[in-house]
């Protein structure tokens, strides 16, 4: 194989895929990245083995073949490069030879044959979705993914595709986020899969922000998403979701609506001086008004007060306030409305500008 | 070093040698003799009297090496729930004495009498003195009670005047006490630390209190500049009375003998399992993983890291399962085990101030194993247990082994 391309080009495709690549392998070639230069086209696939991505770019080689290159080197090499020049790669046995100028690199590769790529797919339901809707669904709801729970169905994104419409739904058993968006899609039934958390992260960084389609394919162990030149798959999280609809709150008669920013920032202030380890900020509202009161165990106090319209009996209520200021980063438009029922039960949010947007957290005992 | 006198004040009470003090009172007919308590499966001294240690006899001892030292020793078994229920008992006196009552071990507790000699009307000596005298007469064991202004010198002082003693240590009289004390009775200073400070010719307490902070932090690091704060009067460690979450939670023991038989194992891991999960309800704790250790005939140490379903959990259900997981991954044929048990790791108090948005698992079986634990109470470990814990009927029991378990099935 040899090739030779400009280093933007060259670099483009490793940046996109490097990012699956961990820091440490259980495999040797897990470390590596493959290329494959046929038919005018350069494709760079890495794995590890639960999330796979295939970046191509237009390289016409000089000698079409395939080889691997230790991954995090070759892009190290790349980025160290001068903007603008020329590189060259020859793959010749054990070796593959990178030339740019005056400089030349000699790196070890691996018999290209023994790489695991995840080629085939069945997939029993495919759909196209606007790369900027399907990037909003996840966008909006990734950050209440669990982080290494033992409850492992957690750690992940749930999927829910039904007839015209998809849901993106994450949940740490302590607070909820639910998107859902109407996409042209004919479903018999309700497919539910869970994404794994890092395949979340590489999703979000290969989706663009336009309304280029995305084809997403989802088969019973897989999920695969094709974009322009970019082919994503991650082995699914094999599990049975907590159901979701069942721990939305209809909504209670308390109902407060508030600046978005103002609240915010509010809280993140008072947030300052709340307890390191449970993050408890009380929360009492009455009419026009809602006071924030945060303190530590070294009985340090902040206290906020915030004009707000509110409706319903007077209510004092504990929060994570790191659950709090995750949701109104999340939310894109100039107010918030969250309604209450008592200080023992779910609170529910929603944001203007954030229709299909419904946010479930759970309070603190104070 | 200190303005007053008393600060604060803290007592410090200590039964003497509790177990063998415990075994005494219930069989009085023994006072003056020799005696020891032994360990789970009777294999070395865990408690002496006074009588046995004039004689040699040393905590950790082998049994064969104290009964050839002491031919007349009275060895007996361990009883650790007539333990528990005598330690019941001397809390409940204590609590009398102050409402600020730290459960420090079985038989350690720290009192904050702050302010509470007007209240009694009488002096810290009298005071403590009333509480050895209220504890000998009602639970008929000793304890030795030291009071200071914080919990280091409480102890210290309780360390140097048992048994049956009281010290009485006030402001004024910190530094001819300290000037009494090896530099190793500070209680977190051993023998590393104390060989450390006496290279700098630090050899007693009161060398350390004299100090400079700065010089205390570069020998002992920062947990000795507290104690050295609190061996100048200060107060670095307060009463805590809620006992803290614990880091883990542990229960296993020897399997009083050696044995290849994977089954057997399995019944041991699935016992400790259930005194785990009983223990962690009756506390209020639940967990996140588990571990499950083996000791191998060769005294090798084994352990492998399991997660519990549906954690954080206490419920015996998912620790057993896990417990069995967790022997699975440890076991291959023709390994010799000869001890095993189970650590609660990831531990959490069941009441955390965040609530759960999701419906809650140990909530179905937790009423279940609070009648579990309410019945062995009232009648005995043997009443209820696992069946795969039970001997299968049929089999003998074993002699030397007093679990009451041999196979799981």
């Amino acid at each position: 194989m040899k090739i030779t391309v400009e280093r933007e080009t060259l670099l483009k495709p490793l940046q996109l895929v490097s990012g699956v690549v961990e820091r440490r392998q259980t495999m040797a070639i897990l470390g590596h990245v493959l290329l494959v230069a046929r038919d005018g086209r350069l494709t760079a696939t890495a794995t590890d083995l639960e999330v796979e991505i295939a970046a191509t770019a237009e390289v016409p080689a000089e000698a079409e073949g395939q080889t691997t290159v230790p991954a995090r080197k070759l892009v190290d090499i790349c980025r160290a490069l001068p903007e603008g020049s020329s590189v060259s790669l020859t793959a010749e046995g054990q070796r593959v030879t990178v030339r740019s100028g005056k400089s030349r690199f000699v790196l070890a590769a691996l018999a290209p044959d023994t790489f695991p790529t995840m080629e085939r797919l069945e997939a029993a339901q495919r759909f196209d979705i606007p790369q900027a809707t399907l990037r909003e669904l996840v966008e909006r709801t990734h950050f209440c993914m669990a982080l290494q729970d033992v409850r492992y169905y957690l750690n992940g994104l749930l999927l829910e595709v039904a007839e015209g419409r998809v849901t993106a739904v994450a949940t740490d058993g302590h607070r909820l986020a639910c998107c859902e968006r109407a996409v042209e899609v004919s479903s018999p039934g309700t497919q539910q899969v869970i994404v794994p958390r890092k395949a979340v992260g590489e999703l979000l960084r290969i989706l663009g922000d336009d309304e280029t389609p995305a084809t997403v394919e989802l088969g019973t162990n897989h999920i695969r998403v094709l974009v322009p030149g970019v082919r994503f798959t991650a082995k699914l999280i094999d599990g049975r979701f907590p159901d979701y609809r069942g721990v939305i709150p209809a909504g209670g008669e308390r109902h407060l609506v508030a600046d978005r920013e103002a609240l915010r920032e509010a809280l993140s202030r008072a947030a300052i001086l709340s307890n390191e380890k449970y993050r408890g900020v009380r929360l009492a509202m009455a009419d026009g008004t809602l006071r924030i009161q945060a303190h530590n165990p070294e009985q340090e106090e902040a206290e906020e007060e915030l004009e707000v319209r509110y409706q319903g009996g007077p209510l004092t209520i504990g929060f994570n306030v790191s659950y709090l200021l995750d949701v109104l980063g999340a939310l894109p438009g100039e107010t918030v409305e969250a309604s209450f029922t008592d200080p023992n039960s779910s609170c529910l949010i929603t944001g203007a500008g954030a229709e299909g947007c419904r946010y479930v957290v759970m309070p603190m005992r104070l | 070093m200190i303005p007053t006198d008393w600060p604060r004040a803290v007592a410090h009470v200590d039964a003497d040698c509790f177990y063998a003090a415990c075994e005494l009172a219930r069989r009085p007919a023994l006072a003056g003799h020799p005696l020891a308590v032994m360990s789970s499966q009777d294999a070395c001294v865990v408690a002496k009297t006074y009588e046995a240690r004039a004689r040699g006899v040393r905590t950790g001892m082998p049994v064969w090496e104290a009964r050839r030292l002491v031919p007349d020793l009275v060895l007996l078994p361990a009883d650790f729930r007539h333990y528990g229920l005598v330690s019941e008992r001397l809390f409940r006196i204590l609590r009398r004495f102050s409402p600020q009552v730290e459960r420090y071990s079985i038989d350690e507790a720290f009192l904050d009498l702050d302010g509470l000699c007007g209240y009694f009307r009488c002096s810290h000596g009298e005071l403590a003195d009333r509480i050895r005298r209220t504890v000998r007469e009602e639970v008929g064991i000793t304890v030795s009670v030291g009071v200071s202004t914080g919990k280091v010198l409480a102890k210290m002082a309780s360390e140097s005047c048992k048994p049956d003693g009281t010290r009485v240590v006030p402001g004024r009289a910190i530094g001819s006490f300290l000037a009494s004390q090896p530099v190793e009775a500070v209680p977190g200073i051993g023998p590393r630390r104390a060989a450390l400070a006496r290279k700098f010719g630090i050899a007693t307490a009161a060398a350390l209190a004299r100090l400079d902070p700065r010089r205390v932090d570069r020998l002992l690091g920062k947990a000795g500049v507290d104690l050295w704060r609190e061996l100048r009067g200060g107060q670095a460690f307060p009463v805590t009375v809620e006992p803290p979450v614990p880091k883990s939670v542990q229960r296993g023991a020897s399997l009083g003998r050696r044995t290849r038989d994977a089954r057997r194992v399995r019944a041991q891991l699935a016992h400790h399992a259930f005194r785990l999960a009983l223990d962690l309800t009756a506390r209020g704790l639940r967990a996140r993983r588990l571990r499950v250790f083996l000791r191998l005939g060769d005294f090798r140490h084994v352990e492998a890291e399991v997660p519990l379903e549906e954690a954080p959990t206490a419920d015996y259900g998912r620790i057993a399962r896990a417990a069995r997981r967790g022997l699975a991954r440890l076991w291959r044929p023709g390994l010799v085990a000869s001890g095993c048990g189970v650590a609660a790791l990831g531990v959490e108090p069941a009441d955390a101030p965040q609530r759960s948005l999701l419906p809650d698992a140990d909530a179905e079986t937790l009423p279940l194993w609070r009648a579990v634990a309410a019945i062995r109470r009232r009648h005995g470990a043997g009443a209820i247990a696992p069946a795969c814990t039970v001997r299968p009927a049929g089999t003998r029991p074993e002699h030397r082994f007093r679990y009451p378990l041999l196979h799981a099935r």
